[in-house]
């Protein structure tokens, strides 16, 4: 079939209808899944402001979160030619995690929301499909975008962040707004000694230590990329052509 | 006499047959939209209902598993859940356990399915897929709920509040709606996955219905990993870890949908066809 011929069955009334099912469909499971991966695997440090550190939030963060956003972002371009997929499912994130945020950790819960915001990667994902877009290349998508993805989550969030960073004095010993929420607001179930603070180590590179962090990020990143790509194949693609036979 | 009665039935049936081999909609089934509209609105509103139950319910009567009122509430909650849950399954297994009569007999008389009767059958395939994403938004949105639940209560049954709706509703509803598509798809649409006459089970009807099954199959150990290892929430623990990686089985939902995109367009081009045949006769 033409591709004008295809376009022209694209304006068909049947064919918009598939096309909102489908919506409606990768709405759904483009919530589901990035939001699930995510709150298992950087949960914590999404859920909390004081977790946030300099340390593991900018390594755990922008992996988890691209693992996934990965996925959406190569089935989009495998199936349907857009390069959407990665800004689709960030934005889907966001939408499950702030309801989530307003209707239980804020409104049943009263967590203050400066205290329980979750990161966004919506930029990064941006970049992602506009690098696949340009250059028609995973490889070249993985070692520029990737990079970028993990490179740009703290300083993209630290806009957020940064407020709660402020030093404060309380009975002589000096915290950050964000630790200082964290023990007013008790969390009984996530108690300090689980907590992944600043380890004492990494003092040693004075205020060299979040580059340190950010590098480490786009490196894991690079390879989360690919991660999500052999997943998204092994997953969403292979099985479409395999069968079980009957024997 | 009773040959008349015969000849009746043979007639109504000849009347059956022509009436199918020209049949555009899904004979006998409920239309696609009308699926996807009542399926999705009950789905949403039952969510809906749920979150109210939690807000009135869970500070007064949810804190101590171990009082009469937690049982009346909460226990009340789950047994209507696993009504509407075994209400569903059997209505969507039932519905589509045999293949369509109107396929067949088009088939046998024209050698080919109806375009537009085939349509029909295609869209309901995507709307049950479509209705079973809705529920993975609820597990989205109870998921998380559960992780600050337990910031407030220390975890004293299994049957939580936040566990009512995620575990034992969304997680086995996400395995009858995902079975339901794969049932559907083998039941109706089985020629455009193995060809014509092909046989075998493509994996796709499995590994889309397995994401459900291996969420609800990692209660159990995500139970026992609290009860024996961390009995705190620390939601990034490593035995959550297999929550996320049944949710990827999903993905293969893009599998069974987009191996009929194909024949939609096929379908649609031979609708069109037919339309500028029919206008040029009639001018």
């Amino acid at each position: 079939m033409k591709a004008e011929e295809l376009a022209a069955l694209g304006q068909h009334k049947m064919a918009k209808v598939f096309d909102v099912i489908l919506l409606l469909a990768l709405v759904g499971f483009f919530t589901v899944i990035p939001h699930v991966s995510r709150m298992l695997y950087m949960g914590d440090w999404d859920f909390w402001v004081d977790w946030k550190d300099k340390l593991w939030w900018p390594i755990a963060g922008p992996s988890a979160a691209l693992l996934v956003t990965a996925v959406g972002h190569y089935l989009a371009w495998y199936y349907l030619r857009l390069p959407l997929g990665a800004t689709f499912t960030a934005v889907f994130v966001l939408v499950g995690a702030w309801l989530s945020r307003i209707f239980s950790f804020y409104s049943m819960e009263y967590y203050p929301i400066n205290f329980i915001w979750p990161a966004t990667t919506i930029p990064m994902a941006l970049a992602l499909d506009l690098i696949l877009f340009w250059s028609r290349s995973y490889l070249v998508t993985s070692l520029t975008g990737g990079v970028l993805w993990g490179v740009l989550f703290y300083p993209v969030n630290w806009l957020m962040l940064m407020p709660f960073l402020q030093p404060v004095t309380l009975f002589g010993k000096t915290f950050t707004i964000a630790d200082l929420m964290g023990y007013y607001f008790i969390r009984p179930q996530t108690p300090e000694y689980l907590r992944r603070i600043d380890e004492g180590t990494l003092q040693a590179f004075l205020g060299q230590r979040i580059w340190i962090s950010i590098l480490m990020a786009g490196i894991a990143c690079t390879f989360m990329y690919w991660i999500g790509i052999g997943l998204g194949k092994l997953l969403g693609i292979m099985p479409m052509r395999k069968v079980l036979r009957q024997t | 006499m009773a040959a008349t009665s015969i000849s009746a039935s043979v007639e109504r049936q000849a009347v059956q047959i022509e009436e199918m081999k020209h049949d555009k909609t899904a004979h006998g089934e409920m239309p696609f939209i009308r699926f996807l509209v009542i399926g999705g609105g009950l789905g949403l509103l039952s969510l809906f209902l749920i979150r109210l139950w939690q807000g009135e319910w869970w500070f007064p009567v949810g804190m101590d598993a171990t009082t009469p009122e937690f049982a009346t509430y909460w226990l009340g909650l789950l047994y209507v859940e696993w009504i509407v849950l075994i209400a569903t399954a059997i209505i969507g297994f039932t519905a589509y356990r045999k293949p369509c009569s109107t396929c067949a007999v088009q088939r046998k008389e024209l050698g080919r399915i109806d375009p537009e009767h085939e349509l029909n059958h295609i869209g309901k395939l995507w709307a049950t897929v479509a209705v079973a994403a809705m529920f993975g938004f609820g597990v989205s949105y109870f998921a998380e709920q559960d992780a600050v639940w337990h910031q407030i209560v220390v975890r004293d049954t299994a049957f939580t509040p936040s566990h009512i709706p995620l575990f034992f509703y969304t997680f086995p509803m996400l395995i009858i709606m995902t079975g339901v598509s794969s049932w559907y798809a083998y039941n109706r649409l089985h020629h455009l996955y193995v060809g014509e006459g092909g046989k075998g089970i493509p994996i796709c009807y499995l590994l889309f219905p397995a994401g459900g099954w291996f969420l609800f199959a990692n209660v159990a150990f995500n139970e026992l990993g609290h009860s024996s290892w961390i009995t705190e929430e620390l939601f990034v623990q490593p035995y959550h870890f297999p929550f996320a990686w049944a949710t990827y089985f999903f993905f293969a939902g893009f599998a069974l949908l987009f191996k009929t995109v194909p024949r939609i367009f096929e379908n649609l081009g031979e609708i069109a066809q037919q339309a500028s045949t029919e206008a040029k006769a009639s001018s």
